[in-house]
C-alpha cells in the first residue's frame, strides 16, 4: 500500500506499512535524520515536524494519517553551508550544546514564526513549552528566536 | 437620575444609585430579563433547597457527612445532574450532564458500570485525579481533583461512601439499577477482528508507545487498560475525543500528562480510532457520531 505525502516540497509514494510512525519514515526510508528519536511518547519534542503548518511529534504520527498532507522537516529550514534565518540565529546564540534537541526546537520555532512573524517573548515561550532541553539552553533558544521574530534579543 | 459612562467604546446613560460602585453596575446591570430581580424569586421557589442547618461532623455519621459535602460544598450535581433552560438542577440527581463540551458522567451507576468503581478506586480518583482502574480526571474535573487533594482524607472517604451509596440504594437519591453494560474483555487481550479495523493502525503508531497492554508506560502507576478507562466506556464520545484532540496537559507536580493530537488526526481518523478502542478493545457498541463530534470540539476549543 502506498501513502502519498509531500515532504519538504516534494511528492513522495511512500511504501512503508501505514501504521508506521512518520519518524521511522523519515530517518530510515528517506534518510532525513534531523528528526530525532527522544522520548516515543511526545514527551520531549525532538522528533518535532511541521504538517501542514502546525508542529506534531513525528514519533506519533500515524503515516496513515499523512495521505495527502505536507510535512517540513528541519532539513528544509537551511544546510550546514547555508543555514536558514533561524538557523543562523540559534548558532550566533551558541543555543546547542548537546544538540539533541534542537531539530525539534527549530521545526517548532519555525512554525510559529511562520504563522506569526513577530510573536512576544510570552507566545513564544508558551508555543516552546512541549520541547525539552535537557542541558538547560531554553534561555539561548528563547534569545535565538526572539531575534528572528525582531524583538529585543 | 442618570449618569451617562462609556464603557468599553459604547455609551451609557446608567440609571443605578450614583452612590454604588462600578463594580456592582457593571456586574448587576444585566439584559433583560436578568435584570428584574423578583423573577429570582420565582427561581429560588423552583430550585433553591434551604441549607443543612447542622453540618454533620465528620466522625458521627460519614455518610450524612458525605452527603452534605457532595450535595452542599462540592455542589457536585451542577455537572452531574446536568441543567435544564432555567439554570435548575436536573431531578432525579446524578444522572449526568455535559459541561464545556465534557461529559459529566451519570453517578448513579458507578458500582454497575462495565467497569465497577469502587470506594477505594473513588477515593484515590478524587485525592489524585487518578484511579489506575479507570484513567484521570480530566477537562474541568481535573480542578475539583486538585483541590480535593488538600481536602483531609476523612471528608473525601465521605464523599465516597455517599457516591457509592447513591447506586446501592441506601441513599435519598436511590434509583433503578443501571441497564446491564457489556461485559469489558478481561484483559487486556485484543481480539483478533480488532487488527483488520482502519483505527487499528492508528492506534499501532500514535497510542501503542503508551496505552497497548505490553507497552512499559503501562506499568508505571498501574496505568488502567484503554477497554475500562471512563473515557471509553462512557455513553457519549465527548471525553474521549476530548482527550485525543486535545491531550492532558502537563501541570507542576501533576502525575498525568498525554500528548495532543489535533494536528495528527484528522476528524475522520479520530472516529477510527474511536471505532478500534470502543468496539475493537473494550467490546462496546459503536459511538455512532464521534467525526461530528470531533469536528464540533475542534472547533469549540481553539488551539
Amino acid at each position: 500500500m502506498t501513502t502519498s505525502v509531500t515532504i519538504n516540497g516534494k511528492l513522495h509514494a511512500l511504501q512503508a506499512d501505514p501504521a508506521t510512525p512518520l519518524l521511522y519514515v523519515l530517518r530510515n526510508e528517506l534518510r532525513l535524520n534531523g528528526a530525532k528519536f527522544g522520548c516515543g511518547m511526545g514527551q520531549c519534542g525532538a522528533c518535532t515536524v511541521i504538517v501542514d503548518g502546525k508542529p506534531v511529534f513525528s514519533c506519533l504520527t500515524p503515516l496513515a494519517a499523512l495521505e495527502g498532507r505536507a510535512v517540513r522537516t528541519v532539513e528544509s529550514l537551511g544546510s550546514a553551508n547555508k543555514p536558514g534565518k533561524l538557523q543562523a540565529a540559534f548558532i550566533k546564540h551558541q543555543a546547542a550544546q548537546c544538540g539533541y534537541c534542537i531539530a525539534g526546537m527549530l521545526t517548532r520555532a519555525q512554525a510559529l514564526l511562520d504563522a506569526h512573524p513577530h510573536p512576544t517573548e510570552q507566545q513564544i515561550r508558551r508555543h516552546m513549552e512541549p520541547n525539552l532541553c535537557r542541558c538547560g539552553t531554553h534561555h539561548r533558544i528563547l534569545a535565538a528566536i526572539k531575534e528572528v521574530a525582531g524583538g529585543a534579543a | 437620575m442618570t449618569t451617562s459612562v462609556t464603557i468599553n467604546g459604547k455609551p451609557h446613560a446608567l440609571q443605578a444609585d450614583p452612590a454604588t460602585p462600578l463594580l456592582y453596575v457593571l456586574r448587576n446591570e444585566l439584559v433583560f430579563p436578568l435584570n428584574f430581580r423578583p423573577l429570582l424569586a420565582f427561581w429560588n421557589m423552583l430550585y433553591l433547597r434551604p441549607g443543612d442547618a447542622a453540618i454533620p461532623a465528620q466522625q458521627a455519621n460519614p455518610l450524612e457527612r458525605g452527603r452534605y459535602l457532595v450535595d452542599t460544598l462540592g455542589h457536585c450535581a451542577s455537572c452531574h445532574s446536568g441543567m435544564n433552560l432555567l439554570g435548575g438542577e436536573r431531578h432525579p440527581p446524578f444522572q449526568g450532564g455535559n459541561i464545556d463540551g465534557w461529559d459529566a458522567p451519570a453517578l448513579t451507576r458507578l458500582a454497575g458500570s462495565a467497569a465497577p468503581w469502587t470506594q477505594a478506586d473513588l477515593v484515590a480518583y478524587l485525592r489524585g485525579g487518578l484511579s489506575p482502574a479507570h484513567g484521570a480526571a480530566k477537562g474541568p474535573m481535573r480542578p475539583v481533583t486538585e483541590r480535593l487533594a488538600e481536602v483531609p482524607r476523612a471528608d473525601v472517604e465521605a464523599m465516597a461512601a455517599y457516591l457509592m451509596s447513591i447506586h446501592s440504594g441506601t441513599a435519598e437519591h436511590a434509583t433503578a439499577p443501571a441497564p446491564a453494560a457489556a461485559a469489558v474483555p478481561a484483559k487486556d487481550a485484543v481480539p483478533a477482528q480488532a487488527a483488520d479495523l482502519p483505527g487499528a493502525r492508528l492506534f499501532a503508531a500514535a497510542c501503542a508507545g503508551c496505552h497497548a497492554p505490553a507497552a512499559p508506560m503501562m506499568r508505571v502507576d498501574g496505568r488502567p487498560g484503554l477497554a475500562r478507562s471512563s473515557a471509553v466506556l462512557g455513553e457519549r464520545p465527548d471525553n474521549f475525543v476530548q482527550t485525543v484532540l486535545h491531550g492532558i496537559p502537563w501541570e507542576t507536580g501533576s502525575k498525568v500528562y498525554m500528548p495532543p493530537f489535533a494536528d495528527t488526526l484528522s476528524d475522520a481518523q479520530v472516529a477510527e480510532l474511536a471505532a478500534y478502542v470502543r468496539t475493537g478493545l473494550a467490546g462496546q457498541a459503536a459511538w455512532p457520531d464521534a467525526a461530528n463530534k470531533s469536528a464540533k470540539l475542534r472547533k469549540e476549543t481553539p488551539q
